[in-house]
């Protein structure tokens, strides 16, 4: 039963969140839509034990990926009209084609197959590969060397790359 | 960042005492040693050649510091920063020199180059610098790309990362001379490549070196190479040692091509800076040519050492090279050195130093640039391979002809009509610079005359490829 229900929801917010991106005006506002999406995949993979899987989902594409997204949509303006007509000559009617052929590919498959809700979640054992504490059990004793390097690697980066946008006329007063 | 701006001194006295103690352990390790020691499930060695490299990349840093602080006091530089990546930067290369697994040596080689492509734009205002570390950073994103496609596929073949396990994967599964190991072969050689300068992946070198700050572009030139030196040697004889005959053809093409061009292109300099390198370019074909005939002959002892040896001298002949173009181009106020015309008899110190340095950078005895010459012409010419000799007669040729361009500038600075001397101008020589000065003609004079010290370098090789 908790299964079920934590499987319904998040299907439901990846719903959700695709219609958001697809029907809201404002790029910010799809750009949310994308993150609820994203995390609700995240959710569901947590569901059937991916953790690793859901972990890179949540830092690269929910992460990473996204303040790409509103970072583009910072720059470019988020009052700039959307450009309505077709580009390209009946695009409408071509989308609309292949997803009906899709959508009905879909739902033959999900017919014709012997579908049940209720083995899906018994069917997955627990498995050991991609479990956090096997990942971290490698990573925090062999690679425990490369794993401190990195971080001070990533300290480099960061710090060479603020003094370099740095604004050298201004920090007079806040050295 | 914290600190006020006067008391930024400190930071600098810290790193240099820093770099200084840091030699201490190293001592502790020569003296206590009797074996290589592993670490990290074998992916970290502590043996007689990573002791005597680090050593080496801990100075290089220490004459770096030394260089520096005039340099970067004048003001237009963030110094707490600058130290803090330099010596981010040696880290990364004391890393190199310990690693035996394929992540460590990767991040080693991408802690050592990151700080340089920010330090190489340090100059903020200026287009050279910023035109320079754009090229840099791009060049060396592609090398980074290069060199983990090419352990990707290490890794896909063997499955493992520590090198003594992924070579004897590859001899057991009689893989070394498939099509892939050689493949991979070519990346690494390809990404590495752009890190030592070595043709065709020299074109960055130039415009980064005329466009950093003075002291890094010395670092670049001696550190960064060395570092990628030992990355390859590292690589090349602990991982891809059975496929020697394949990459030695393609390193000795490479090594070829690189002393002459680089020797061409620098006979027709005149910016004293991109003269240097250039003729750094061509000196490390020179020190790639053992490498590339050990993996045709399979003698991988007599490759590293000769390798090793010219790589050490070279380190310091180069520094004190770029210490005199900092001196003569600071007083002179000109980047042409044609209008250097008898700027030595300003400071007949200098003079003699930066002629010392030249010539050692040719090869003329009794300089410490003679022996390397000396050892890595053996190394060829001993072979008894005939690809080897002809790498040896190209080597040979290119000697001669850098040996023009080397002797041009110590004839403009002696012989030359004095034009930009200006009798009220003061010859600017700080301590510290004179501290850089003094050590390095030290150290090309006795590797010159006592080349017997280098000797125990080949007991060294022999421990390294033993284990």
């Amino acid at each position: 039963m908790v299964d079920l229900i934590l499987f319904f929801i998040p299907s439901a917010l990846i719903i959700i969140g695709a219609l958001i991106v697809v029907f809201a005006k404002n790029p910010v506002h799809n750009a949310m839509g994308l993150v609820m999406t994203l995390v609700s995949i995240a959710i569901i993979y947590i569901t059937l034990n991916a953790t690793f899987v859901a972990m890179v989902q949540m830092l690269v594409y929910a992460g990473a990926v996204m303040t790409l997204f509103l970072f583009v949509i910072m720059m470019i303006g988020v009052d700039k009209k959307e450009q309505s007509s077709e580009s390209i000559k009946g695009q409408t009617f071509l989308v609309s084609g292949v997803f009906l052929i899709l959508i009905s590919i879909l739902g033959y498959v999900a017919i014709s197959s012997e579908f049940k809700w209720d083995l899906w979640f018994e069917a997955v054992e627990f498995a050991v590969e991609g479990t956090p504490q096997l990942i971290a059990g490698t990573l925090f004793t062999a690679w425990i060397f490369p794993f401190e390097i990195i971080s001070i690697l990533l300290i480099v980066a960061t710090a060479a790359a603020i003094a370099l946008a740095y604004d050298s006329k201004r920090k007079k007063n806040d050295v | 960042m914290i600190l006020p701006r006067k008391s930024k001194y400190y930071v600098a006295a810290f790193a240099l005492l820093g770099t200084l103690f840091s030699l201490a352990p190293l001592v502790i390790q020569w003296a206590n040693y009797t074996s290589p020691i592993y670490a990290f499930e074998n992916s970290f060695v502590v043996d007689k050649f990573s002791i005597i490299l680090k050593g080496l990349f801990i100075l290089i840093t220490y004459l770096t510091f030394l260089l520096s602080i005039n340099f970067i006091e004048s003001d237009k530089y963030y110094q707490g920063e600058y130290y803090y990546l330099l010596l981010s930067s040696l880290l990364g290369a004391l890393i190199v020199s310990s690693s035996r697994d394929l992540l460590t040596i990767f991040i080693g080689i991408e802690l050592a180059s990151t700080p340089m492509f920010l330090l190489s734009g340090w100059k903020k205002g200026d287009r050279k610098s910023n035109e320079g570390a754009i090229k840099f950073f791009l060049l060396g994103v592609l090398s980074a790309s290069l060199i983990l496609y090419g352990f990707s596929l290490l890794y896909g073949l063997s499955g493992k990362l520590v090198f003594s396990e992924i070579s004897s994967h590859l001899l057991s599964a009689s893989l070394a001379n498939s099509p892939v190991v050689l493949l991979s072969a070519i990346l690494v050689i390809s990404g590495i490549g752009f890190k030592i300068s070595v043709v065709p992946f020299h074109s960055w070198a130039p415009d980064t070196y005329e466009g950093a700050p003075l002291p890094v572009t010395a670092y670049l030139s001696v550190s960064s190479k060395a570092t990628g030196f030992v990355a390859l040697i590292i690589l090349l004889t602990k991982v891809f040692a059975g496929s020697g005959s394949s990459w030695g053809i393609i390193l000795v093409i490479i090594s070829g091509l690189t002393m002459t061009l680089g020797n061409l292109v620098a006979l027709q300099q005149n910016n004293p800076v991109r003269l240097l390198a250039y003729s750094s370019i061509s000196q490390a074909g020179f020190i790639l040519a053992p490498i590339a005939i050990s993996g045709i002959t399979g003698d991988y002892q007599d490759g590293i050492f000769a390798s090793v040896t010219y790589l050490i001298i070279y380190a310091f002949m180069n520094l004190g090279a770029f210490l005199s173009v900092h001196l003569f181009s600071n007083y002179a106020g000109s980047t042409n050195f044609y209008e250097w015309g008898g700027v030595a008899r300003k400071s007949p110190l200098a003079g003699v130093l930066t002629t010392v340095f030249f010539f050692s950078l040719a090869g003329i005895p009794p300089l410490g640039g003679w022996f390397a010459k000396f050892v890595v012409f053996r190394s060829l010419l001993g072979s008894a391979n005939s690809i080897g000799i002809a790498l040896g007669v190209v080597g040979a040729i290119n000697a001669v002809i850098a040996l023009v361009y080397y002797a041009r500038i110590s004839k403009v600075i002696w012989m030359d009509e004095p034009k930009s001397i200006n009798e009220e101008k003061i010859f600017q020589f700080e301590n510290p610079l004179k501290v850089v000065g003094v050590f390095t003609v030290l150290i090309t004079f006795v590797s010159g005359i006592f080349p017997g010290i280098f000797s125990y370098l080949g007991e060294v090789s022999s421990i390294f490829f033993g284990n």
